[in-house]
């Protein structure tokens, strides 16, 4: 399933007098910023992506993941961060830019973060193991053993692949963690 | 700072030509070759999160190269000494008690330490030439050799059985021994699919297709060459013919090399290692030159993408200010993330996230809205807007503004890092060439 960002709920949330009024704001900000928000707004509204929007080569989403997985490869995590959030609102609906974001939020200790971009990556990809093992690898790290049981069970649940037996070793030690901790 | 609108109108002003002439200068005796298995991190299987054969010094020795290894990374369970165990992942009883003695743990968790899975490894691997060319970036500063790589560990991760880098020589192999110290180049399919074997320096299935945890068929190097692939996506030209043998291409793209100053390329029949020697004969890095030749490749893609028609496109301007400043709750509520997109009420987000700007102390708005671009005066000026506007939901519009500059703000941050290693592997590359090459330590070049 396409993940609908929040950006996009928002502007088919409003009416359009709401969104032409803030088109007309942006539009008093063009000055303040140097850089034409009110075109990029309305080209939203009009329906175009965030990339087009922007006015970015369509290659951009790769050049920034290439460049997300080798920050955090060279220990920069909280690069890695910002390059997987610009990601996640670039090509919101591609599981593994949520993946990164919430492996590098991990990486920085922002589990909540974590948490949200797992679960958003396992709405988009419901049937694959990889989003269910780091969503419930972040909940045992909240102390969320309940979740993390949940979790265990939908990796159990997902479809068999080769990213899934790579993982079933590791989620077994976990699910031996959960059941201790009463989960 | 590097502005990054300027940025993309310097690469979109390029020419091919003048790409070529500032990157793409061939060496003799150049080879491009794939990185052996050993220097990008020789633990495929531990770097993927698993906890067999995991030593204290191999957790060390990760520690030192991932700048943190944090969170139940470092919980040690069944004996483990090599860190403090995580207070969260302690392996207690029910009762919560502390259960020290591994005779009393799960079979389980007494094997070794349960590190979970803070590595990349079951992502989708970038293209493999923009892989190859941040790979040479992240060398920055870095010493040539006797040193791991800063991307061992994802690396290593990727190569791990089931998905990652492939393609590259195997620790072991005579393969492994001549291509110590280039670069890994050839990422196999992720997302659930056994790597199939793939040649040498074949151009690894682009993304995101790959990212979305799909099975996808991996695309064959051959297919990237075929004459009617689509401009603008890279394809094997300069960096791959090198590295297998082969003249290079008079053009890419329909983009003739062979116009480029100082190139010795214009012989499309001429083997590598017999052209005409360049104009600037100095002697030349041939890892470095590698990476100049990804960097042309992925220059000249943006060029051709963004077209001449486009080159005064909508960009970011420098007016904004480059760091994302997160609101708490957007852009991530946790209404869009737990109960998927059906779930999200726009206005109550909305409702939301103006009043967490409102909520804020007036030099709390200030400094937010400064990272913002706004400024004080912005929020001012808003409210007055508002005042004037009658019939919406003033509250609503206030977040959606919010909204949407937090976005452009986050999006832009992330061009903004990317670029910048950008440009500084370009300054790298022109140093090099140059014999101006600062050496291990100094190479950190920012503009």
């Amino acid at each position: 399933m396409a993940a609908a960002t929040p950006m996009t709920a928002a502007l088919t949330g409003l009416s359009p007098a709401e969104l032409d009024a803030c088109e007309a704001v942006l539009a008093t900000m063009v000055q303040d910023l140097d850089l034409d928000v009110a075109g990029i707004f309305g080209a939203l509204r009009k329906g175009l992506t965030m990339t087009e929007a922007l006015g970015l080569p369509e290659q951009t989403p790769d050049l920034l993941y290439a460049q997300a997985v080798a920050r955090f490869g060279a220990g920069d995590h909280m690069a890695a961060l910002s390059l997987f959030q610009a990601l996640s609102f670039l090509a919101p609906g591609v599981r593994d830019h949520w993946l990164g974001l919430g492996i590098s939020a991990r990486a920085v200790e922002q589990l909540d973060l974590a948490r949200l971009a797992f679960q958003t990556a396992a709405t988009i990809a419901p049937e694959t193991a990889a989003p269910r093992f780091h969503l419930c690898e972040v909940l045992c790290q909240q102390g969320d053993w309940p979740g993390a049981a949940r979790e265990a069970a939908a990796f159990e649940a997902a479809a068999m692949a080769p990213e899934k037996a790579s993982l079933a070793a590791d989620l077994k030690r976990l699910s031996a963690l959960i059941e201790l901790r009463g989960g | 700072m590097i502005e990054a609108g300027q940025i993309f109108a310097l690469l979109r002003s390029f020419s091919a030509a003048e790409v070529a002439r500032r990157f793409n200068a061939p060496q003799d005796g150049m080879v491009l070759t794939g990185r052996t298995q050993s220097a990008t991190g020789g633990d495929p299987g531990g770097s993927r999160g698993s906890v067999e054969g995991r030593t204290p010094s191999d957790i060390e020795a990760n520690r030192a190269s991932a700048g943190r290894n944090v969170g139940v990374g470092a919980g040690a369970l069944g004996g483990a000494a090599a860190s403090r165990p995580a207070p969260d992942l302690m392996a207690t009883g029910p009762g919560g008690a502390a259960s020290p003695d591994p005779a009393d743990q799960p079979a389980a968790l007494r094997t070794g330490p349960l590190r979970m899975a803070l590595s990349l490894g079951h992502l989708a691997p970038p293209r493999s030439d923009l892989a190859r060319l941040f790979a040479e970036a992240a060398l920055t500063g870095q010493p040539r050799s006797g040193a791991p790589l800063p991307m061992a560990g994802i690396l290593g991760a990727a190569s791990a059985p089931g998905g990652g880098l492939t393609g590259a020589a195997q620790p072991g192999t005579g393969q492994a021994a001549k291509d110590e110290g280039s670069l890994p180049v050839t990422p196999a399919p992720r997302g659930g699919r056994a790597a199939a074997p793939v040649p040498p320096l074949g151009i690894a299935p682009t993304a995101p297709a790959m990212r979305t945890g799909e099975a996808v068929d991996p695309v064959p190097a051959r297919t990237m060459a075929s004459p009617d692939h689509q401009p603008g996506r890279l394809v094997p030209t300069t960096a791959a013919a090198l590295a297998e043998g082969r003249a290079i291409p008079a053009a890419v793209d329909g983009k003739a090399l062979a116009d480029a100053p100082g190139g010795n390329i214009s012989d499309p029949a001429a083997p590598m290692g017999t052209a005409a020697p360049a104009a600037d004969s100095r002697p030349v890095s041939p890892r470095a030159t590698a990476a100049q030749l990804a960097f042309a490749e992925v220059v000249m893609s943006l060029v051709d993408v963004a077209g001449p028609g486009r080159a005064g496109a909508t960009s970011l301007g420098s007016g904004v200010i480059f760091n994302a400043a997160m609101i708490p709750g957007w852009p991530y509520p946790s209404a869009f993330a737990r109960d998927g997109a059906e779930a999200i009420n726009p206005k109550a987000l909305l409702h939301r996230l103006a009043a967490a700007v409102e909520g804020m102390s007036p030099e709390e708005a200030a400094a937010y809205l400064a990272k913002l671009g706004g400024g004080y005066a912005f929020l001012q000026r808003l409210r007055k807007l508002l005042k004037e506007l009658d019939e919406i939901e003033a509250e609503e519009v206030k977040g959606l503004l919010f909204a949407f500059l937090e976005t452009i703000s986050t999006i832009a941050s992330g061009l903004q890092k990317a670029l910048q290693q950008l440009a500084e592997s370009a300054a790298l590359q022109e140093a090099v060439v140059h014999g101006d090459d600062p050496g291990p330590g100094r190479r950190r070049i920012r503009l």
